[in-house]
C-alpha cells in the first residue's frame, strides 16, 4: 500500500493491522505453568468500528463504513519446569467493512510463540513474582498487507517482557513493560499492560489496562505512509469475568473498548472463551 | 472453515500430546495411604476446624484467621505419600485434581498454590516459626512446638 490511495483506505489498512487477538497473546498478566502441566484454550472476539484516530484526530463513519472483525484465538501453554512455560497463540480473524469496496479478508493471522519464565519470587502471604518473557510473532500464512481489511501486519517480531506481580489474599496486580522490535518498515514499541484482579471461589474478576506506545513512524494522511510505517498508539481498557465451572473446564467472558490512540480503530470488542487444564 | 478446524486440530494433537506426558507423570503418585495430622503455630486460638473448611485455607479460599492473621499454608511434595493421602481426604480429589484446580487459578491470574516443604521436618519448622501457618504432617512424626487441629466432617 502507498500514500497514493485515499485516506480513508490507508486508515483502514492501519486500523486492521495489530489485531487484537495477537496482541492479547503477547500481553501478559505473569502466568506461568505448574511443570508438566498445561492447558488450552479457544477464545472468540467479536469488534467493530466506525471512528477512527487518523494521526491523532478522530474520524468519524469513513467511506468504507463499520469495520468488523470477528476472530477465533487457540492458545497452549505448557509447564516444562515449574519456573518454565511456552505458550503458542495462534488466531484465526475474518474482517468485514460495510460501505465502499467491500472489502474482507479471511486467514489466520500470526503464530505467537512465547517462552515465560519466573525470574523471583519472594514472600508467602503477599507474594511477589518477577517473570521475564521472550517470544517471536510471525504470519502463520501468506495473507493480504495491501488490501484495506488485513488481517495483520506481515511482520515477523520479537516480544521482550518483563512483568512483576503481587498476590495479597484474593487480590492481585501485574505490571507488564514490554519491547517489540518490529520487523521491516514497522516502527518498535512498547506495549505495557497492568491487570488487577480477584478471585472469589469459582470466579474471578479481572480488568486490565493497556498503553502501546511507539516514537517514531508515519501518521495517515502524510505524503508518503507506506503500510505498515505508520505510528500505532492507543490506550485501551476492559475487562474478564472467568468461570471455574470443573476443574477441568473454565469459561470466560470479556470485553474492551479502546479510549484513545493514533492511527488506530476506536473500537469496542466482546468475547469469550474456553479453557481446559490438563 | 477448513483451515480454522485445521489449526484446533494442530492444537488438539499437541495439547493431547502433552496431556499423555502428564499422564504418565502422573501415573507415579504413590497408593499407600499415610495418616495425617493438621497443625497450626501454638498461638492460634483454634482447635478444630471441619475437612472443608481446612480445604479452604489450602485452596486459598479462606485467606484469614478469625483474627485477621493472614493464613499461611504450606503444601507437601507432590510425591509424598502424605500429601496424597491429605488430598484425597481433605480436597476430595487426587493431587492432579488438585494441581488442575490451581491451573485454572494461575491461568486467571488470582492466585498460586502454597509453598510446598520437601519434608514434616521442613513444615513442621516453618509452622513454628510463623504464626499464621497451616500445614500437615504425617501422623507419626513428633509434632512438639506446634498445635494439632482436630479436623471433623
Amino acid at each position: 500500500m502507498s500514500g497514493s490511495r485515499g485516506p480513508s483506505l490507508v486508515a483502514l489498512a492501519i486500523v486492521l493491522t495489530l489485531g487484537t487477538a495477537a496482541l492479547e497473546a503477547s500481553d501478559s498478566n505473569g502466568y506461568v505453568s505448574l511443570k508438566g502441566m498445561g492447558g488450552v484454550g479457544i477464545s472468540y472476539t467479536d469488534e467493530g468500528f466506525d471512528q477512527f484516530f487518523m494521526g491523532q484526530a478522530q474520524v468519524s463513519r469513513p467511506g468504507v463504513g463499520t469495520l468488523t472483525r470477528k476472530s477465533l484465538s487457540f492458545w497452549l501453554g505448557y509447564g516444562v519446569t515449574d519456573d518454565l512455560t511456552v505458550t503458542v497463540n495462534l488466531p484465526y480473524i475474518r474482517t468485514r467493512a460495510s460501505g465502499t469496496g467491500g472489502y474482507k479478508e479471511n486467514d489466520f493471522q500470526d503464530l505467537v510463540v512465547m517462552g515465560t519464565r519466573r525470574l523471583y519470587a519472594t514472600g508467602r502471604v503477599a507474594r511477589s513474582t518477577f517473570v521475564g518473557a521472550a517470544g517471536i510473532r510471525t504470519p502463520a500464512t501468506n495473507y493480504s498487507v495491501d488490501n484495506p481489511a488485513d488481517v495483520g501486519d506481515g511482520t515477523t517480531d520479537l516480544l521482550l517482557r518483563i512483568i512483576y506481580r503481587l498476590n495479597y489474599r484474593n487480590y492481585y496486580i501485574a505490571q507488564q513493560v514490554g519491547y517489540d522490535v518490529r520487523g521491516g518498515i514497522a516502527p518498535d514499541s512498547i506495549p505495557l499492560y497492568t491487570e488487577a484482579g480477584v478471585g472469589l471461589g469459582r470466579v474471578s474478576l479481572s480488568g486490565f489496562f493497556s498503553k502501546y506506545l511507539t516514537w517514531e513512524g508515519t501518521d495517515i494522511g502524510e505524503p508518503f505512509s507506506p503500510f505498515p510505517s505508520n505510528r500505532e498508539e492507543w490506550d485501551r481498557i476492559g475487562g474478564k469475568v472467568y468461570f471455574a465451572a470443573t476443574d477441568r473446564f473454565g469459561v470466560s467472558v470479556a470485553a474492551f473498548h479502546v479510549l484513545n490512540g493514533r492511527n488506530t480503530g476506536k473500537n469496542t470488542g466482546f468475547g469469550f472463551g474456553v479453557f481446559i487444564p490438563f | 472453515m477448513g483451515r480454522v478446524w485445521g489449526g484446533a486440530a494442530l492444537m488438539v494433537c499437541m495439547a493431547l500430546g502433552l496431556v499423555a506426558t502428564g499422564s504418565i507423570l502422573a501415573a507415579a503418585a504413590p497408593d499407600t495411604d499415610v495418616p495425617y495430622r493438621v497443625i497450626v503455630h501454638p498461638a492460634n486460638p483454634i482447635e478444630s476446624l471441619q475437612k472443608d473448611d481446612v480445604s479452604d485455607l489450602f485452596l486459598r479460599k479462606r485467606t484469614s484467621w478469625e483474627d485477621g492473621t493472614s493464613v499461611d499454608p504450606v503444601d507437601q511434595s507432590e510425591v509424598a505419600p502424605v500429601r496424597h493421602t491429605f488430598s484425597v481426604d481433605v480436597h476430595g480429589k487426587p493431587v492432579g485434581g488438585v494441581r488442575r484446580y490451581w491451573q485454572q487459578r494461575m491461568f486467571t491470574g488470582g492466585d498460586v498454590p502454597p509453598q510446598v516443604l520437601d519434608s514434616d521436618q521442613a513444615v513442621l519448622a516453618h509452622v513454628r516459626a510463623n504464626e499464621g501457618a497451616v500445614g500437615y504432617v504425617s501422623e507419626d512424626t513428633s509434632v512438639d512446638g506446634v498445635k494439632v487441629l482436630e479436623v471433623v466432617e
